[in-house]
């Protein structure tokens, strides 16, 4: 990891599995390349409840962020109508307060939400193939960790789709992969 | 109507038997049907899919 050193370059949100999903791979680093790294405050006690180790890596700066949902009465509406919980909800109208950023979710419905609110919104795996893009990671690496993906992480892909995300990178980075 | 059984969490069986108790639902029965139904609606999987297209795009081809 870290091959090359990229300048940080964005501010992004973060919801509970990537963060979860990224430390069972080992691949918490990853996040140094964003400038800052918002955590909202139910997402926060929701991750220091599941995998409170995912907070101990002192190079990475998680800034717990504090919302209200109360002031953004129409977002928390919406999110609730979709059955987000409490910390999607929050890392929703986070995102929506703070426009050009990324929100980092790995849940279907929370990702729905931002498409409807005009959030970008990526997840785990999206963190994972741009180490390649970005240098972080050489692609044979991603590749492995993809292979190992399920035996590693709680994060669930169907396999044939996980397939094509391997062949995808090997396509693009050729012998390398 | 299939019948199947699962465990659930004390905390969230809890909070399912308050919807029942202030009469937001007849039984619980109900609770779980809704919720699954909304659960389906938010995670089909053409959507899931897209959303992984998202992520190969900007993860491989992404400008930031």
């Amino acid at each position: 990891m870290g091959k090359t050193e990229h300048p940080p370059i964005k501010k992004v949100v973060l919801d509970a599995g990537p963060i979860i999903h990224l430390d069972e791979l080992d691949c918490l680093d990853l996040l140094l390349d964003f400038k800052e790294l918002l955590v909202p405050e139910a997402v926060w006690n929701e991750v220091t409840g599941h995998r409170p180790a995912a907070f101990n890596n002192p190079r990475i700066a998680f800034e717990k962020s504090f919302v209200h949902q109360k002031m953004n009465s129409q977002i928390t509406t919406f999110c609730y109508s979709l059955d987000l919980d409490a910390g999607e909800t929050e890392a929703i109208i986070l995102s929506s307060s703070h426009p050009g950023l990324i929100l980092l979710t790995d849940d279907a419905a929370a990702r729905l939400a931002a498409s409807s609110l005009s959030i970008r919104a990526y997840g785990t795996i999206g963190v994972l193939l741009r180490a390649v893009r970005r240098q972080q990671l050489q692609p044979a690496e991603v590749i492995d960790i993809l292979e190992e993906l399920s035996s590693r992480s709680t994060l669930f892909i169907k396999h044939s789709l996980l397939k094509g995300i391997i062949e995808e990178v090997k396509k693009e980075y050729g012998a390398q992969g | 109507m299939k019948t199947f059984q699962a465990e659930l969490p004390d905390k969230l069986y809890e909070q399912l038997k308050l919807l029942v108790k202030d009469g937001w639902f007849i039984d619980e029965k109900s609770v779980i049907t809704e919720a699954l139904r909304r659960f389906l609606e938010t995670h089909k999987s053409e959507l899931m899919e897209k959303f992984l297209r998202e992520d190969i795009e900007w993860g491989l081809h992404g400008q930031d």
